[in-house]
């Protein structure tokens, strides 16, 4: 329970405070002490850890195009290897677009004046179309079949629309980018009303998650080693924008590893009617 | 022909580095994480190991704690070659015995390369 917050302090009592240090929050933490009965939580300002990790992912990609010029630049380089490094160029450059691209996208959802008012309910049913139609192209690519199981139906809720197309685009990407060639991807439709939520579930047959990759799968800039082979110019930062964006929208976000390699992200979105 | 065991998580900059350290003239050995460098190393020793530091899993440090604390690794020479470099991590650096520590963003690849060729020939 959370009595109160002022500034970076929140007041709370113990569970609320175990809750903080144990569920991956704690990177927010800087100190925890007894106080009045129940616990202050000290948080650190978010936007100070996020500085140094996006200087850290920049450095790399732009210490490659310093050196590919270099290299093109110099008499002795041959002309198969000026291609490499054109192309080197050009990937990094993309590269470098999605991941400014990126950070707009975390630096909206985490600035509150950079959300906007939900007025209006959103027909997430059509949301979800519009969006399987934009990325089934992909899924053609590497011959595999989306298919969309209902177990309930939809009714359009107050919820920000821009946050649910993020957090869906998002991990229906990954299921396609990290899936196998020939496998289906499962989206699945249901309710939990006690709790007054519809869940969405995306589930695909592919990369397993490691030990590690359980742990850190959620937070920036993080790619497991498998990740990387797959996919080398992901960004780390899809599943952080992924969760962001269901929590802004008053949901939450998790996944289960299933037998024979599957694995599947749910995310909740809650129903509201006014 | 001189070997250089290159490890570097960074697809572009391995590429890279690769490209001009062979253009250099010496057979080079790329791996992009630690852990997968070590096997080569308790079969083949390299003239020179060209280590970045932030890797996937294990990262530089621990890597070079693991080959001086082995009999057939512990004198290897190690460059480490890293996007950043506090003092404190070049510090640690030293006291792993590392022959050099260069900041990437600091050097022209040229640069890196000649002062490289320095250290493995015993300057």
């Amino acid at each position: 329970m959370i009595f109160g917050n002022k500034n970076s302090i929140i007041f709370c009592n113990e569970s609320a405070a175990r809750y903080f240090l144990e569920t991956g929050k704690n990177i927010l933490v800087k100190s925890i002490f007894p106080l009045d009965g129940g616990f202050a939580v000290y948080l650190e300002d978010p936007k100070s850890q996020i500085e140094p990790m996006v200087i850290h992912q920049l450095r790399a990609p732009l210490t490659s195009l310093k050196w590919s010029i270099e290299l093109l630049q110099g008499k002795d380089t041959p002309e198969i290897q000026r291609k490499e490094l054109l192309k080197n160029i050009s990937n990094t450059v993309d590269y470098l677009i999605k991941l400014v691209n990126d950070l707009l996208s975390v630096s909206r959802i985490e600035s509150e004046t950079g959300r906007t008012a939900v007025n209006s309910v959103s027909d997430i049913r059509k949301l979800i179309g519009d969006l399987i139609e934009l990325l089934k192209p992909n899924a053609a690519d590497k011959k595999q079949k989306i298919i969309l199981k209902e177990e309930c139906e939809l009714s359009p809720t107050f919820i920000d629309p821009n946050l649910f197309s993020s957090v869906f685009q998002n991990l229906l990407d990954n299921a396609i980018s990290y899936g196998d060639k020939n496998s289906e991807i499962e989206i699945s439709i249901s309710s939990d009303l006690s709790r007054g939520v519809y869940i969405i579930g995306i589930k695909n047959h592919g990369l397993p998650l490691s030990a590690e990759d359980r742990q850190k799968i959620f937070s920036r800039f993080y790619r497991s080693s498998a990740a990387k082979i797959v996919k080398p110019a992901g960004t780390g930062l899809g599943l952080f924008i992924a969760k962001s964006s269901a929590e802004a929208n008053g949901g939450s976000i998790w996944f289960e590893s299933q037998s024979g390699g599957a694995t599947v992200f749910y995310f909740t979105v809650p129903i509201r009617m006014s | 022909m001189k070997t250089i065991l290159l490890i570097e998580d960074d697809k572009s900059l391995n590429k890279i580095i690769a490209m001009k350290l062979e253009n250099a003239g010496y057979c080079v050995i790329s791996r992009e994480t630690a852990e997968e460098a070590l096997p080569y190393l308790e079969k083949e020793l390299p003239d020179l190991v060209w280590l970045d530091l932030y890797l996937p899993g294990m990262d530089g440090f621990e890597f070079l704690k693991k080959i001086r604390g082995n009999s057939k690794t512990k004198d290897l020479k190690v460059v480490i070659v890293s996007v950043s470099g506090s003092s404190k991590k070049i510090e640690l650096a030293e006291k792993y015995g590392v022959a050099d520590y260069f900041i990437k963003s600091n050097y022209k690849i040229d640069e890196l390369v000649s002062l490289v060729t320095k250290i493995i020939n015993g300057a």
